[in-house]
């Protein structure tokens, strides 16, 4: 024991000596240098230090070149939108089931039965990623849909949209907004809001799908 | 009182909840560059600790996207009031519930049909417990042998092995201490943290 002791502690100085320098050293690669208990001790000792260690000092230069900055442009909108994190989860979601927009969009509307409408589905789901159409006029179908080409679930989507944001009120001042659902003045002012399009009187079953709720 | 914008260096040093304090007071006065900047300083702070941290845990391809995740999820529901305590603390209870999620939507998902991608990361990533998710809550573990500590032991065992700091830096710190004791403590609490992971292990 005392000799795996000392390899667990050497494989760990090592890591947190890395980390401290400021690399970005994989511990997966310390963990696969171990096996059973020997591992988990390992894991277990570094996810503690990673959870207490002083954070990163801002690197302008670093963090230029990280996704860090992504995170930041897309976290912006969630807090000034009224989609609470959809535009940090969605694009991430798609990412990770390696879909692009314009795919997931045709197989959203090939699966919500309005595969001729592509164009209006696609504008609806840009307005979601940029946190622009309020989650509660969604429909559960529409998210269920989504959930199935993203691998998610329609409660996951419903909470990530439930997160309060940090909007602006419309004189300028700043407020908690959380979303609820849009009344019919309002669902008909989305749906001819720039980017929307159709006039109030031509809603469709696309406008049902995404305003209704 | 009116916001005054600080410079870049002095946000650094300021901490994570003061941090969310000053966003929130930069976004109320419409300062939106200065928001902006100490938003940048608090997302880069944390990026590369739930990176590591996740990487241990998931498979290499949805480590980044759960780790935008999950730093928006415990930033939006700090600014919300919905977070619990101190943002890091906030911060590791997000980062477990995306972990146990992930784990449960993999098992839901993949009876139907596998993830793409998913093939190429199950050999970095191995399960390792026999438990469904093949997830070991690890920090659990330690969290409850820490408990079985007196305080001014706990205080030594998170300088030396949690912090990464000296022997000398502990005893500085905690009254009565010698470099001895010290290493006593932590030989004791690392044996018995061994003890708890095979325990766990079955």
């Amino acid at each position: 024991m005392g000799d795996a002791m000392s390899e667990i502690e050497r494989l760990r100085a090592r890591f947190i000596a890395e980390f401290e320098a400021g690399a970005d050293p994989d511990p997966t690669a310390y963990l696969g240098q171990l096996e059973g208990a020997d591992r988990r001790e390992l894991e277990a000792l570094l996810d503690a230090y990673l959870a207490q260690s002083p954070r990163r000092r801002f690197d302008p230069t670093a963090f230029a070149a990280s996704p860090a900055r992504a995170l930041v442009d897309d976290l912006e909108q969630s807090l000034t939108g009224v989609a609470g994190t959809w535009p940090v989860l969605l694009p991430r979601l798609r990412n990770a089931a390696r879909l692009r927009r314009g795919e997931l969009v045709q197989r959203l509307a090939a699966s919500l039965g309005v595969g001729d409408r592509t164009s209006k589905v696609e504008r609806y789901y840009h307005q979601m990623e940029q946190g622009l159409l309020a989650p509660a006029g969604v429909s559960d179908r529409v998210l269920d849909a989504l959930a199935a080409l993203l691998h998610t679930s329609r409660e996951r989507l419903r909470e990530a949209g439930a997160a309060a944001a940090f909007g602006e009120a419309p004189g300028g001042g700043a407020l908690f907004a959380r979303t609820a659902a849009p009344g019919e003045q309002e669902l008909a002012a989305m749906a001819s809001a720039p980017g929307s399009r159709p006039e109030a009187e031509e809603l469709d079953e696309v406008d049902e799908l995404f305003l209704g709720g | 009182m009116a916001f005054r914008p600080r410079p870049e260096h002095e946000l650094d040093a300021l901490t994570d909840d003061d941090l969310i304090a000053y966003i929130r007071d930069a976004r109320a006065a419409g300062a939106r560059e200065a928001a902006r900047v100490a938003l940048q300083i608090l997302v880069f702070a944390h990026w590369d600790l739930v990176v590591a941290r996740l990487r241990m845990k998931l498979p290499a391809h949805v480590v980044e996207d759960t780790a935008g995740d999950v730093i928006a999820r415990a930033i939006t529901s700090t600014f919300s009031g919905e977070s619990v305590g101190q943002f890091r603390s906030w911060l590791t209870t997000i980062l477990r519930r995306a972990i146990v999620d992930f784990y449960r939507e993999r098992e839901r998902t993949i009876e139907t049909e596998p993830l793409v991608g998913e093939r190429e990361d199950q050999a970095t990533v191995q399960p390792i417990s026999a438990d469904d998710a093949g997830y070991v809550e690890t920090q659990l573990v330690i969290e409850s042998v820490l408990d079985e500590l007196r305080d001014d032991h706990r205080h030594v065992v998170e300088i030396i092995v949690l912090q990464a700091r000296s022997a000398e830096e502990a005893c500085a710190e905690v009254d009565g201490m010698t470099p001895d004791n010290a290493y006593q403590i932590v030989r004791r609490f690392r044996k018995r943290l061994r003890d708890a992971l095979e325990g766990d292990n079955g």
